[in-house]
């Protein structure tokens, strides 16, 4: 009997060794990655638009250079619970963000405005609704501004999701509704991206309801 | 590494502005590939909720998950191939960015799940056949739990999350490789949004 626990200990043990520590010097487990080859698919139909503006951000001096501003992720979480009133879940990456300038901001609106025109894009729930916009638009901010600068951090563009106690910009009360907002230099703007209207965050009516807040 | 080599074209969006000293203030038109139109799969069930979804992926733990929609339309599988060759189409035409950026290659694969999920919803939006549905196109960032090319396990990194007929997958649209979105890779997922 005390030779047949001695084997199967001698037995289990080896096993455990050959799996766990794999001194035995077997594989370790991969991904199964699979391939995904090309098509038949060509890019034989095109579309014109017009090319997105150039997104300048806030620069200031540092000594004799001017240098990319950046704000620092917690003072700009905490400059959003300051002046909405709410607080909000706050999803936000990077360590520090770059700032926008207001006029290059206006010009990106202007422009995605335009192109939901020229595509004539409509509403229609759940397949392009309110965070398809949202989405759209701060998309297209990230991709300008990733044509300009050396970045070593994001622009300080968000998703932001409120409940809708207000009706503002065309969009009536009730429910859970969401928008775009940006800190340029001037603090934080809230943009409508279904019409491109935009007021700044203090004069926001559903400031005090924010719920969620992505940023870039 | 694979991923770095493409950091040099930083391929998303449409329109975009080619860095090539032009005169940016002077509004000029630019082409940009239209993207094939996308195949729903219209099996059943037709469309998803996102309750379904998250029983599916009933491994996702510890995290952050976004769900912007009620409810969701899977693509063809078949489909991956084509949708990949359009959006190197874009990256290949339109953008640039400079080299020895610093910019972190993460950022690249949640923006071209951002890119690709809203050119996919404006080219689908007058879609008839799957009732009001967002498509199953979305990003996750997870720490990889063992290697994915030349990446290393340990790596935190951004894939594209795709819903399909064949299930859930995990896309890495640089190297045009993906894998299925195992347990184990959604217990190492700490975003997701969908």
């Amino acid at each position: 009997m005390a030779l047949s626990r001695i084997v199967f200990i001698f037995l289990t043990w080896g096993i455990v060794i050959a799996d766990g520590s794999g001194k035995t010097g077997e594989p370790r487990q991969k991904l199964e990655i699979f391939e995904i080859p090309p098509s038949e698919w060509t890019a034989r139909e095109t579309r014109m638009l017009a090319a997105l503006p150039k997104v300048e951000a806030l620069l200031h001096r540092s000594g004799n250079t001017r240098e990319l501003h950046r704000i620092e992720r917690d003072a700009m979480i905490e400059e959003l619970r300051e002046v909405s009133g709410s607080d909000p879940v706050v999803l936000a990456r990077d360590e520090y963000y770059h700032i926008p300038a207001e006029h290059s901001t206006k010009q990106l609106i202007k422009w995605f405005e335009t192109l939901l025109k020229k595509a004539k894009v409509e509403y229609r729930p759940e397949a392009w609704d309110c965070d398809d916009y949202s989405l759209g638009l701060m998309t297209f901010g990230e991709i300008a501004a990733g044509h300009d600068y050396d970045l070593a951090h994001g622009f300080a563009w968000a998703n932001m999701i409120v409940r809708q106690k207000s009706a503002w910009s065309g969009v009536s009360a009730g429910g859970m509704h969401e928008l775009v907002l940006v800190h340029t230099h001037d603090g934080f703007w809230v943009i409508e991206p279904q019409n491109g209207q935009h007021v700044s965050l203090q004069k926001y009516p559903n400031r005090e309801n924010i719920l969620l807040v992505h940023f870039n | 590494m694979k991923h770095m080599m493409p950091l040099k074209y930083f391929g998303l969006g449409f329109c975009l502005v080619l860095v090539s000293g032009g005169d940016l203030s002077a509004a000029r038109d630019v082409p940009y590939p239209v993207p094939p139109h996308p195949e729903v799969h219209l099996g059943a069930p037709r469309t998803l909720s996102k309750q379904d979804i998250r029983d599916d992926l009933v491994h996702l733990e510890a995290g952050q998950f976004r769900f912007d929609d009620k409810r969701y339309v899977r693509l063809e599988h078949d489909y991956l191939p084509k949708l990949l060759d359009w959006h190197h189409a874009l990256r290949d035409q339109f953008a640039h960015i400079r080299k020895n950026s610093h910019v972190d290659a993460r950022h690249y694969n949640e923006r071209a799940a951002h890119v690709i999920r809203v050119l996919l919803g404006l080219n689908m939006r007058r879609d008839a056949g799957f009732g009001d549905a967002a498509v199953m196109i979305g990003s996750v960032r997870l720490k990889l739990p063992l290697d994915w090319l030349d990446e290393p396990a340990g790596t935190t990194l951004d894939f594209i999350l795709v819903g399909t007929d064949r299930g859930y997958f995990l896309i890495d649209p640089v190297t045009r490789t993906g894998v299925e979105y195992s347990e184990e890779l959604q217990r190492a997922t700490s975003w997701l949004h969908l």
